[in-house]
């Protein structure tokens, strides 16, 4: 049987003995969209990271790929960002010195070999095409606004096309031609096949497409509404 | 990883922390154009100092011009209205000599004749000489020659006592007996181009001889008795040439040897109550002390140029962690988006070399571009006829040093780099600064 694409079992993260979340379970199989929803400040975040192994949780078990991210080292961790994730920050981290087409090719440069950089620089153009940045290409981040910051950290985290790809807040504070654009790649995305972990605020239009929605809430216990969730 | 390493040196700010470091470089290869000034000027010193410890020194007028009248054939007559007098010019003769040799503490005197010799500059010296020095003409006579100061020395002289004090810088000092041969100042061959084995032709008594260029020296004489621009030649020739007896030959410099320095003020106090119009010197306490403030100074370029150093290379380093320090987000996005460890390090390693290397190479050039202009600036050029002063610069030593000294900086970089990165997570570096 093939292994869920996210399990979460038991999550908790606090920090200087702050809890932040206690005891999350989740589980996400293949080609689903999970949400998780809450106020500010509940966590979702850090979950988030938690699940893209930027973090790792202080109690719980958590199974990205199939792979028990705790029992990872460092090179591991790379290796499972590469080859299964694709990682959309809250707030875009674009490198000031690049294009946005080389800010997208980032994740490549170590990996790829120059021969087939191109298969990826067609792939990242076909990419910033689709989210509406075709002559915003080599533009640098300081050209770009918010919303078209966010796309290209978006295709960035969909270069390598990642099995799970989670984005944080993907249309928080963007203007509804930006929200629209990224809600129907995150639909396209969704129909291939992918599974997509994203935390939003109230998005009824993202929300409307994930069948697996957490809810986390400033009390303890989080509740799980993860109805496969046994 | 190398060309992305590449771009990003000159994508982002680092083009500064480059410039930084070049400049850094250039001002420590600064303190190297002042090494070897100093050095030259310190060895010369040095062996000027042995001379005045060994010699005093007699200079009895001014140089004899031999190029229009033979000072022991001539006679006033022949040239209405001259107050040439030989026993003014040529003061000393064997009468003198002998006198002087019982002195108490006197070993040997060595007899000097210091005349002009006259010297037809070709197209080429003189143009040089023109940019260099724009009142030349004061110096060319009617004919268009040039004076030459043509010291003429004892062969014996030359080996027992001058030699050891000149600094034979090419070639090799006269031979006793040797004819047709000179030895010429560092500045002739400098400012006119001759070297050993050269043929200079020099106009003595209206005849031209032909003189073989057997070595080049530096600081022989006291600049009183030397303007620079010299030849060295055998005495007895000089009276050859002159068609003189060795014997009734009359000198104008006189070369005291005297055993200990304590013997030497006596000596020189006799001396000017006996001669009087002679400018009698013994420079030793004066270039004793020249030699400690020097001394003092040499230290203190080195303790500057050494400590310089140490801070320039700790400056690189700095520069180089807080540039880390302020890319701290950027190493954190690399690890967040699934680049290695590895990768990382590999990343910086080629930007700390990339930094380290073009820094050194572009302060290396730099500095040898202006290193001459910047000594020929310091030197005054009062100094340059002096001393024969080197102005190769930077050292040649350096010039291997510099590239390797930023390596193993951009290395040492690296490794605290790499501690640091080591003790990083994604998340962290993430986080602003």
């Amino acid at each position: 049987m093939k292994p869920l694409a996210v399990i979460l079992k038991g999550v908790s993260r606090s920090f200087k003995n702050v809890s932040i979340f206690r005891g999350v379970n989740l589980k996400v199989n293949w080609g689903e969209m999970a949400a998780v929803v809450g106020p500010s400040g509940v966590g979702k975040t850090t979950l988030l990271r938690i699940v893209g192994t930027l973090d790792r949780p202080t109690d719980g078990e958590v199974k990205v790929c199939g792979t028990d991210v705790n029992t990872l080292d460092r090179g591991g961790l790379a290796e499972l960002r590469w080859s299964c994730l694709g990682f959309s920050f809250q707030e875009p981290v674009l490198l000031p010195g690049l294009t946005a087409l080389d800010n997208v090719l980032l994740p490549c440069i170590p990996r790829v070999k120059s021969a087939k950089l191109r298969h990826f620089k067609k792939q990242a153009m076909m990419l910033l095409e689709a989210l509406g940045l075709r002559d915003r290409i080599r533009f640098k981040p300081h050209q770009l606004s918010v919303g078209q910051k966010k796309r290209v950290d978006l295709a960035r985290a969909l270069i390598n096309s990642p099995k799970v790809l989670i984005a944080d807040e993907p249309t928080t504070n963007l203007d509804d031609e930006s929200a629209r654009i990224i809600a129907e790649m995150l639909k396209e995305r969704l129909e291939e096949g992918s599974t997509i972990l994203l935390a939003t605020h109230q998005d009824q239009n993202l929300l409307s497409m994930a069948s697996v929605r957490l809810g986390l809430q400033r009390t303890f216990p989080r509740v799980n509404d993860n109805p496969k969730l046994d | 990883m190398f060309f992305f390493a590449l771009k990003q040196v000159f994508r982002t700010r680092r083009a500064w922390t480059l410039l930084l470091i070049l400049m850094i470089g250039v001002a420590t290869a600064s303190f190297e154009v002042l090494a070897p000034i100093a050095d030259s000027m310190s060895n010369q010193l040095e062996s000027y100092t042995k001379f005045a410890t060994g010699f005093v020194t007699m200079w009895g007028g001014g140089t004899v011009g031999v190029d229009f009248w033979n000072p022991f054939h001539f006679s006033p007559e022949d040239i209405p209205g001259s107050t040439f007098n030989i026993t003014k010019s040529l003061p000393f003769d064997e009468k003198d000599i002998a006198n002087m040799s019982s002195m108490e503490g006197v070993e040997t005197v060595y007899r000097t004749a210091i005349m002009a010799a006259a010297y037809t500059p070709t197209k080429e010296q003189r143009e040089k000489m023109h940019e260099r020095f724009p009142d030349i003409e004061r110096r060319e006579d009617a004919t268009g020659t040039w004076d030459t100061c043509l010291v003429c020395v004892e062969a014996e002289a030359a080996l027992a006592g001058l030699l050891p004090y000149a600094n034979v810088e090419k070639g090799r000092f006269l031979r006793p007996g040797e004819t047709d041969a000179v030895v010429v100042s560092t500045i002739l061959e400098k400012e006119w181009g001759f070297t050993v084995g050269d043929e200079i032709p020099l106009i003595i008594w209206n005849d031209e001889h032909r003189f073989k260029i057997v070595g080049v020296y530096s600081g022989l004489l006291p600049t009183a008795m030397d303007f620079g621009f010299t030849a060295v030649m055998e005495l007895d020739e000089l009276f050859t040439f002159l068609d003189v007896d060795p014997s009734d030959g009359r000198f104008n410099a006189l070369f005291i040897k005297v055993g200990e320095p304590s013997l030497a003020q006596p000596i020189v106090k006799a001396l000017r109550e006996e001669y009087p119009t002679a400018q009698v010197h013994y420079e030793f306490a004066f270039i004793e002390t020249s030699m400690e403030l020097l001394s003092s100074t040499l230290n203190t370029y080195d303790l500057i140029r050494n400590l310089l150093l140490l801070v320039s290379a700790a400056t690189i380093i700095l520069i180089r962690l807080i540039d880390l320090l302020r890319h701290r987000r950027e190493l954190g996005l690399y690890m967040g988006i699934g680049w290695r460890e590895r990768d990382i390090l590999s990343y910086m390693l080629w930007q700390s070399a990339i930094i380290g290397l073009i820094g050194a190479t572009v302060g290396i050039l730099l500095t040898v571009a202006t290193g001459g202009y910047l000594s020929e600036a310091l030197v005054p050029e009062r100094l340059k006829y002096m001393f024969s002063i080197s102005t190769q610069v930077p050292d040649p030593a350096f010039l291997p040093l510099a590239p390797l000294i930023a390596l193993v900086l951009s290395t040492l970089t690296f490794a605290a780099g790499y501690l640091y990165i080591r003790r990083l997570t994604p998340l962290k570096a993430l986080e602003e600064v």
